[in-house]
């Protein structure tokens, strides 16, 4: 076996086995810290892929926010440990249905053997270097492409986002009705003969 | 796969392999009696007195949220300011559309006062 296919095959088996580990721990907060190692795996994964930007903003979105906001979500609840005690047997009848649908949907949509693409570059150890000067990297060809045929699609994006931001400050944002602020203008403009007078003043 | 991630992924290993290593050697080279005072949790020396799963305010989740908004805004930015070169007039509408939709949910947060601490 390659170097690739046994590097493959051992990241792969890290996402499985702490795939597994993340629904089965009690604690939650221990299974977001598998969740990263499992990003991180899907993440070299990528890279080896030679898709070293789209690993990159993997990691950035994954890991950087998507598992902080995970984390956030958990805190919040404020779950107690011994609410998670379950039997997995009434679980395992959806689990594996939903598990063979998702498995028939792969392999009906990737019809190809994912081995074939690591073996053809066993033999290709020296760099060809009309290829390597002339080609784009592949944050060039991503921006070549965006930005002009998938146009659309990333003013589609743009409005996701906006629908997000509008939607996270709806959904969590309330306004208290007394609050001290720090008005400039107001302490600029305060005036010494108004703001000091003696009490019997008011009395009269 | 590019050759030069593999001194990386040497790296990686030997990180791995080092934290084990010391990991382990000071799991045997400890004298471990522990009795039930050593182990249990405690709090600036005393029992703790709640759980550590306080409640806190929303609001830090509003600026996790709005961060992760313009981190993936940046990333949309970064591909076009590598390849603005060969981008023709149409790219840089598109990049100017894009900024004009996020600074009206940019203008959307800031009158709302979502940022605001009170």
């Amino acid at each position: 076996m390659s170097s690739e296919l046994v590097l493959f095959y051992c990241l792969a088996s890290i996402i499985i086995v702490s795939s597994y580990i993340v629904i089965s721990l009690k604690n939650s907060v221990f299974s977001i810290l598998f969740l990263v190692l499992i990003f991180l795996n899907a993440a070299a994964l990528i890279m080896m892929l030679e898709t070293e930007f789209l690993a990159i903003l993997f990691l950035i979105v994954y890991v950087g926010a998507i598992a902080v906001l995970f984390l956030f979500v958990i805190i919040i609840l404020n779950v107690k440990l011994s609410e998670f005690y379950y039997s997995i047997g009434q679980y395992i009848l959806i689990g594996s249905i939903l598990g063979i649908i998702f498995l028939v949907q792969t392999f009906l949509i990737l019809d190809t053997n994912i081995e074939f693409h690591f073996l053809d570059n066993i033999h290709n150890l020296y760099p060809e270097w009309n290829f390597e000067v002339y080609s784009q990297s592949n944050i060039e060809a991503l921006g070549s492409n965006l930005y002009t045929n998938y146009m659309y699609v990333f003013i589609l994006a743009a409005i996701i986002l906006l629908i997000a931001i509008i939607g996270a400050i709806v959904l969590t944002i309330h306004q208290r009705g007394y609050v001290k602020r720090q008005n400039i203008l107001n302490q600029v403009s305060r005036d010494f003969k108004d703001s000091v007078y003696y009490i019997n003043k008011i009395v009269k | 796969m590019f050759k030069e991630y593999s001194i990386l992924l040497t790296f990686i290993c030997l990180t791995f392999l080092l934290a084990t290593i010391v990991f382990i050697l000071s799991y045997i080279f400890s004298v471990q009696k522990a009795d039930a005072e050593k182990i249990s949790a405690y709090e600036c020396g005393f029992n703790p007195f709640d759980d550590a799963r306080t409640t806190f305010d929303i609001r830090f989740y509003l600026v996790a949220i709005l961060f992760l908004i313009f981190d993936l805004e940046v990333s949309f930015l970064y591909p076009w300011s590598v390849c603005i070169g060969y981008l023709n007039n149409q790219g840089f509408y598109v990049i100017c559309t894009f900024l004009f939709i996020l600074t009206i949910g940019f203008l959307y947060e800031w009158f709302k006062g979502a940022l605001d601490w009170e």
